[in-house]
């Protein structure tokens, strides 16, 4: 019996080496294979990450004498056209303000993504701001501007009982901003609809006297303004 | 039939594939057998309170570093049954253990009967976030505030094979958040029917803490 089953084995045993030996050929190409797709994936080796470009950015203007610099990031996804190609996927657009003697400057930061995956970011050259009142209203007032902000909130009756609700539209942008002033670094993030003061159902905002009575508020609606002419001018170019 | 019966046993490789197929099989119908048990009775989960690595008395099983706990009461016939389930660190502080107490019976209460009749309005109740006044200066703003490590407790029930789930913040219904003044939305919160259920299971697990005991473990 034992005779005839080792018979049997020996009979086998080509056909589990050859067996084997395919696993062992077909992983030396699969595994090669698997290592070079590793990096044609979503983010490719050796890729900086979204902040570190703007922050290393913002420590080499410090080293040029800026001592005021402003960053506005917008976190918003959303598709840009382009001529002749697929449009891409811009997920994160950063505006930086810097004051360097006495004029201040605009510089635009975009990280996007097109639809094979890669992701890159640029950004613009430093312009000009003309008509500028930014530097002389931060050299006032940017010790100020440290006023936290707060959500938008109303207020409704139930059952004669008060009912405090936080509301955020269905769609919303949400802003981080950071500001880097004689050594000192703040930052805080805000939504828009916190300086509305009522929204589509006619709540009023609760907050709306706080937050718009703040230097942060006075702030953005001059950044806001900047921005909006400068992104007027490229389009004119 | 025999011969290949007797081809598969001799053979190791074809017995293993057997064997797994029909463990596989096994499975499969034992789990389409058992429906959604229709039968199960009315339960009430409370928990799990997370309690972060702190030492605490359990009746029957000395002092422990506990996980988390939660409590259990089940209604069978004109009874309530309760049970607290904890998980703990054991000696050697690497391993989580399970433990359950004893069932305790209360009689004559009548926690499941308001519950039903509160289901259809506490299904679909949120208790609003804790929200603050705060004047500075003679400027107000609002503020909604959560504490660093809020305590949030799951109920959940169970009712003719369907659960309602709901959360508890226990920020929401103080009603002063230090020293930052008076929380807004407590008298709504604490108005609402959800609110009673949380505070009739609370009181009965206060009462009944002391009295699960639970059996000693091997491990």
């Amino acid at each position: 019996m034992t005779n005839r089953n080792t018979q049997q084995l020996l009979r086998l045993l080509p056909i589990k080496i050859s067996f084997l030996l395919f696993c062992v050929v077909s992983l030396l190409f699969v595994l090669p294979a698997r290592a070079q797709e590793m990096p044609e994936g979503r983010f490719k080796t050796g890729e900086h990450e979204l902040g570190d470009t703007v922050v290393s950015y913002m420590k080499k203007l410090t080293l040029k004498n800026v001592d005021t610099i402003i960053r506005l990031n917008l976190s918003f996804n959303h598709l840009v056209d382009r001529f002749g190609k697929d449009p891409i996927q811009v997920a994160n657009t950063s505006y930086l303000f810097f004051v360097r003697n006495d004029s201040s400057f605009f510089v635009k930061y975009r990280w996007q993504e097109d639809f094979d995956g890669m992701t890159s970011d640029s950004f613009s050259v430093p312009e000009y701001i003309e008509n500028d009142t930014l530097s002389r209203w931060l050299s006032k007032n940017i010790e100020g501007v440290n006023n936290w902000l707060v959500p938008f909130i109303y207020k409704e009756i139930s059952n004669s009982l008060p009912k405090f609700k936080i509301w955020n539209p269905l769609e919303y942008r949400t802003y981080w901003i950071e500001w880097y002033y004689a050594g000192t670094r703040a930052h805080t993030y805000f939504a828009t609809h916190w300086f509305e003061k009522t929204n589509l159902h006619n709540w009023a905002n609760i907050n709306y006297t706080h937050n718009t009575s703040t230097k942060f508020f006075q702030l953005f609606m001059q950044l806001e303004l900047i921005c909006i002419d400068m992104e007027a001018k490229r389009r004119r170019l | 039939m025999k011969h290949y019966i007797q081809t598969i046993l001799q053979r190791p490789f074809l017995k293993a594939v057997m064997l797994t197929v029909t463990a596989f099989l096994t499975i499969t119908i034992g789990n389409a057998q058992s429906p959604s048990q229709p039968d199960m009775p009315d339960s009430i989960r409370c928990g799990p309170y997370l309690w972060n690595w702190r030492s605490y008395p359990i009746n029957g099983l000395g002092k422990l570093d506990l996980t988390s706990f939660s409590y259990v009461f089940v209604k069978t016939g004109n009874k309530i049954t309760t049970r607290k389930e904890i998980t703990y660190i054991g000696n050697d502080c690497g391993e989580l253990f399970e433990a359950a107490s004893e069932w305790l019976t209360i009689s004559n209460d009548t926690l499941f009967d308001w519950l039903s009749r509160q289901l259809p309005t506490i299904r679909h109740e949120k208790l609003l976030d804790l929200i603050v006044q705060e004047v500075y200066q003679g400027d107000t703003s609002y503020r909604a505030i959560r504490s660093s490590h809020p305590t949030t407790c799951v109920l959940a029930y169970y009712q003719k094979g369907s659960v309602t789930v709901k959360t508890i913040e226990e920020d929401a219904i103080q009603p002063l958040f230090r020293e930052l003044g008076k929380n807004l939305n407590y008298a709504y919160n604490t108005s609402t029917p959800l609110y009673k259920f949380y505070i009739m299971l609370k009181q009965r697990i206060e009462f009944l803490d002391n009295q699960y005991v639970f059996k000693p473990v091997k491990h």
